[in-house]
């Protein structure tokens, strides 16, 4: 199975690269022949802190098969130490230890991609979209626009709210065929690709470069897409 | 469409608190035993600052999504920040969040993730003491207020619009503030009016109500007329109580009776919010 991805982001406009929150993994473009592969993107939440480290730790071991099945109840602890000592905690000013306290939080999005398989794993409103032949045949876990809002179901570095995050895992599989794109997207550009498709209009989304990529975006924001971080994963696959 | 500008730092709201500092705040008030309505007031502006802060904090700091004033009104009218921002009449959130007159250490029950719950020691900055002297100009107060936004709107035409929060037991000593409150709500940006909420701290011993649509269940006079004072809550508001569980009916107003409004920060739209965080 030979795989190309190809990686876009920006950060939301009036924010520096630094203060870009989503995360995908891996972290380059790469063409690869291999008989698995996996693919993930997060989108750490704007209203709590360190979150940018938190969504970065999910997709990193999402990739490393350390959140998929049962797995996952077993890999948090460790994943939330990690985060937690990725953190310079001494002399925090109060409103820091507090957001500390109340811990990061992300939507997380994998893909799996096997011989002529898939599957998918979601918390949150990250979406998979897969296409062939220009016609879009997987909408994941969201598949209408009108179901975004500001408060999809995320995980949390803080223990205290495991129990309930896990409940919201969404599952999905299915196959694929030769030439077949998976777009995966946090959810600005989720929501304005399934407005697209609602109003009959499948987008193209083949960038030469960056720059080409980083003016279409701006272009869509100010035709209405939400600003707001962005994250775009293209993945072809062939045999 | 109204109310939907994006805040941000290039873009940023206001804030400003109006508080009754005058003689009558010395009574009990009805909400908790053992407080005053001094007392009750200081910690209801110190927990709307305080999650205001949150709000805006990230990784690196507080990011300046709000300018914020207080303005408090009893023995006389102006700026009321304790400690450091001392006679500051406008600042940006991030020197709020740096510069309280203090901070307690305080202990909170939190859930220990295993069906227990664990105490747990947290920082309580305080901007406020309680004050309680002199009459009630809330009129007065109203007009500084309008002073100042009326300079802060024509600096930020297109920003989110202000939102002035007065909290008080409602008894004006210096006329009926309602022609004052009226000209506070007619200041707009090009997203909308300004709103102004009301927090009514009663001596009463009555259960706080919270965005009532109507008057019917408020319980005195003063109440009723802040009420009529206050703005309707902009439909996206509406919506997030909604999602919060806060039962509003069709036309909730900015008014709440004997609580703290803390949920209107909750209320605030500066991105996604994590649904457990409260």
């Amino acid at each position: 199975m030979l795989v190309t991805l190809r990686v876009f982001w920006t950060p939301k406009r009036g924010n520096t690269a630094e203060e870009y929150e989503d995360a995908f993994w891996p972290p380059k473009p790469l063409t690869i022949n291999s008989k698995l592969s996996r693919f993930a993107v997060a989108d750490g939440a704007t209203e709590t802190s360190f979150a940018g480290s938190w969504a970065q730790i999910l997709t990193r071991a999402y990739c490393r098969d350390q959140l998929s099945g049962k797995k996952i109840r077993k890999q948090l602890p460790r994943l939330r130490e990690e985060w937690f000592s990725s953190i310079e905690t001494h002399s925090l000013p109060w409103y820091a230890e507090q957001k500390l306290t109340d811990g990061a939080f992300a939507a997380l999005l994998g893909l799996t991609l096997s011989n002529g398989e898939w599957q998918a794993t979601a918390i949150g409103d990250s979406c998979l979209f897969q296409v062939r032949g220009g016609r879009v045949l997987t909408r994941f876990p969201i598949t209408n626009s009108e179901d975004f809002n500001n408060r999809p179901p995320l995980l949390s570095s803080n223990s205290s709210n495991w129990k309930n995050e896990l409940a919201t895992i969404a599952c999905a599989r299915g196959s694929w065929e030769p030439d077949d794109v998976f777009y995966m997207m946090t959810d600005a550009m989720a929501c304005w690709f399934l407005r697209s498709i609602e109003s009959g209009v499948q987008p193209e989304m083949v960038f030469d470069c960056d720059q080409e990529f980083h003016r279409w975006i701006e272009d869509l924001r100010e035709s209405g897409m939400r600003n707001d971080d962005v994250t775009l994963l293209r993945i072809t696959v062939g045999q | 469409m109204s109310y939907v500008a994006e805040i941000s730092r290039v873009r940023p709201s206001c804030f400003i608190f109006l508080i009754d500092q005058s003689g009558s705040m010395q009574e009990a008030w009805g909400g908790e035993s053992g407080k005053n309505k001094a007392e009750a007031l200081s910690t209801i502006i110190n927990r709307l600052l305080q999650n205001l802060v949150l709000k805006c904090a990230k990784s690196e700091g507080v990011r300046d999504y709000y300018d914020v004033g207080v303005i408090g009104y009893g023995a006389a009218v102006g700026p009321a920040f304790s400690g450091p921002l001392s006679g500051k009449e406008l600042v940006p959130i991030g020197e709020v969040a740096n510069q309280p007159a203090r901070v307690e250490e305080r202990t909170k029950k939190v859930d220990d993730g295993a069906g227990g719950l664990i105490d747990h020691s947290i920082k309580f900055p305080v901007w406020f003491e309680a004050v309680a002297n002199g009459g009630t100009p809330m009129c007065q107060a109203m007009g500084r207020a309008q002073s100042i936004l009326g300079r802060w709107v024509t600096e930020q035409p297109t920003s989110f619009p202000p939102i002035v929060i007065n909290i008080t037991d409602g008894q004006a000593t210096d006329g009926d503030p309602a022609a004052a409150a009226n000209a506070l709500k007619d200041l707009k940006t090009e997203d909308g009016q300004l709103l102004l909420f009301n927090i009514h701290v009663s001596s009463m011993p009555a259960s706080p109500i919270e965005f009532p649509s109507d008057e019917s269940r408020l319980p005195d006079d003063y109440a009723k007329h802040l009420f009529r004072m206050s703005s309707p809550l902009p439909d996206y508001m509406k919506t997030v109580a909604r999602e919060e569980g806060i039962p509003v009916g069709d036309s909730p107003r900015g008014f709440v009776f004997n609580g703290d409004m803390v949920s209107v920060i909750r209320f605030l739209d500066i991105g996604t919010r994590a649904t457990s965080l409260r």
